[in-house]
């Protein structure tokens, strides 16, 4: 602290008055007592609710609400109100147009680094040659590096990410230490009908969100092979380095 | 049991290391709630170690910011969209140093927050990081330099 010059000094200072000013939650030392941020606890609600309305009030209010939901919802479950309440989609949908902006393809990675806002990685480790090709989505304002045995998604860590994940296949992993998830997904082509796996990893880098894909290698026409398991999108994940932009 | 196994829990009931740390997490881009979950989590992991850790702060810092980036990663991924928008919104006003301090790179956070809000020396933040020293210095100089020319001459 005492190496600091004046100017930082001043900037040292500023932040901790900011901080300050910020009011600390009470702590609750108890680890079984602790009952969670009200992010994500709900009955803690509950408890400062039913002192503060009356038990007797609250069942009420929840009988009541009740009445009045329990027809909708046998309404819903029969099929009416279809229209008006969009929650199960029992047809295909017909008519649903797609925009689809072209992505740009760029030169080089320090070109796709100017492009973004957020840092860019590439595997240092892969078993495979590439990458054949670098694209910048300006709809998505994400970047992907397709490498012959694998695609690379980057996209700002700020922005909502929810892929579709197909049940008992989501595990969490370590990569040098962080936390990464890998699980499978499967899309059944409208074409063969016939369901095609593929597995991902993601995690999130200094403010960036990576996703690895492994690409099927084309050996055979009838029998596509996938070369990266899970072990390797692990190795490749970890050996990933920054893209500078000069 | 020894007279250390005695005192060193003893000074985990101090406030004062509870609201640096706290504050320390919502500096390197936690808000209150996630830095209360990740908080409370690291207390409870401390509490399961044999020996005190060299530096309490610095463990209790670097390990509830482990858990706050976990559980942002899930949240992320996972939460109902309207959640995750919201957990999207920044907290921090613009033209503030906590502001500015968002916008650095998560390596320079931590090191600044440990350095200036944790008040840890460098070889202190260097072994609660695990890295080099050396790194520790000039990454701090380096958040120090950006710092300073974005806030300018109102600092």
């Amino acid at each position: 602290m005492n190496d600091l010059s004046p100017a930082d000094r001043r900037i040292v200072n500023r932040l901790n008055a900011e901080l300050s000013a910020i009011a600390v939650p009470p702590r609750q030392t108890h680890a079984l007592g602790y009952q969670g941020s009200p992010l994500r606890s709900f009955s803690s609600l509950l408890r400062q609710l039913l002192p503060a309305v009356g038990a007797r009030r609250l069942s009420v209010a929840v009988a009541v609400l009740a009445l009045l939901l329990v027809p909708v919802g046998v309404a819903v479950a029969q099929g009416g109100l279809a229209n008006v309440i969009p929650v199960f989609i029992r047809q295909p949908v017909e008519g649903l147009r797609f925009v689809l902006s072209p992505p740009t393809t760029v030169e080089s990675d320090a070109a796709l680094q100017r492009l973004l806002s957020f840092p860019l990685w590439v595997p240092s480790d892969l078993p495979c040659a590439g990458p054949n090709q670098r694209i910048y989505d300006a709809a998505t304002r994400s970047a992907s590096f397709v490498y012959q045995c694998l695609a690379v998604t980057e996209r700002s860590s700020e922005t909502t990410f929810r892929p579709v994940v197909d049940a008992g296949t989501l595990e969490e992993v370590s990569i040098n230490g962080l936390p990464g998830y890998y699980y499978q997904t499967t899309v059944v082509m409208p074409t063969t009908g016939k369901g095609q796996t593929s597995a991902t990893l993601v995690f999130e880098r200094e403010g960036t969100l990576v996703t690895l894909v492994p690409l099927p290698q084309h050996a055979s026409r009838d029998a596509p092979e996938v070369l990266l398991g899970k072990a390797d999108l692990i190795r490749i994940a970890a050996s990933m380095t920054r893209v500078h932009a000069q | 049991m020894d007279a250390q196994e005695l005192v060193w829990p003893a000074a985990l009931n101090d406030d004062g290391l509870y609201r640096r740390i706290f504050r320390a997490l919502i500096a390197v881009g936690a808000s209150t709630d996630e830095a209360s979950d990740a908080l409370q989590e690291a207390y409870e992991q401390i509490l399961q170690q044999k020996a005190p850790p060299d530096r309490i702060d610095g463990w209790l810092f670097v390990v509830a910011q482990r858990r706050w980036r976990r559980q942002r990663l899930r949240r992320r991924l996972f939460a109902p969209l309207a959640a995750a928008r919201a957990q999207s919104v920044k907290a921090h006003e613009k033209g503030t140093v906590l502001s500015e301090v968002a916008k650095l790179p998560m390596r320079q956070r931590q090191v600044f927050v440990a350095r200036h809000v944790l008040g840890l020396t460098n070889d202190e933040t260097a072994r609660a990081l695990g890295i080099a020293s050396g790194t520790v210095s000039a990454t701090n100089h380096h958040a120090l330099q950006v710092l300073r020319e974005r806030l300018g001459g109102d600092s």
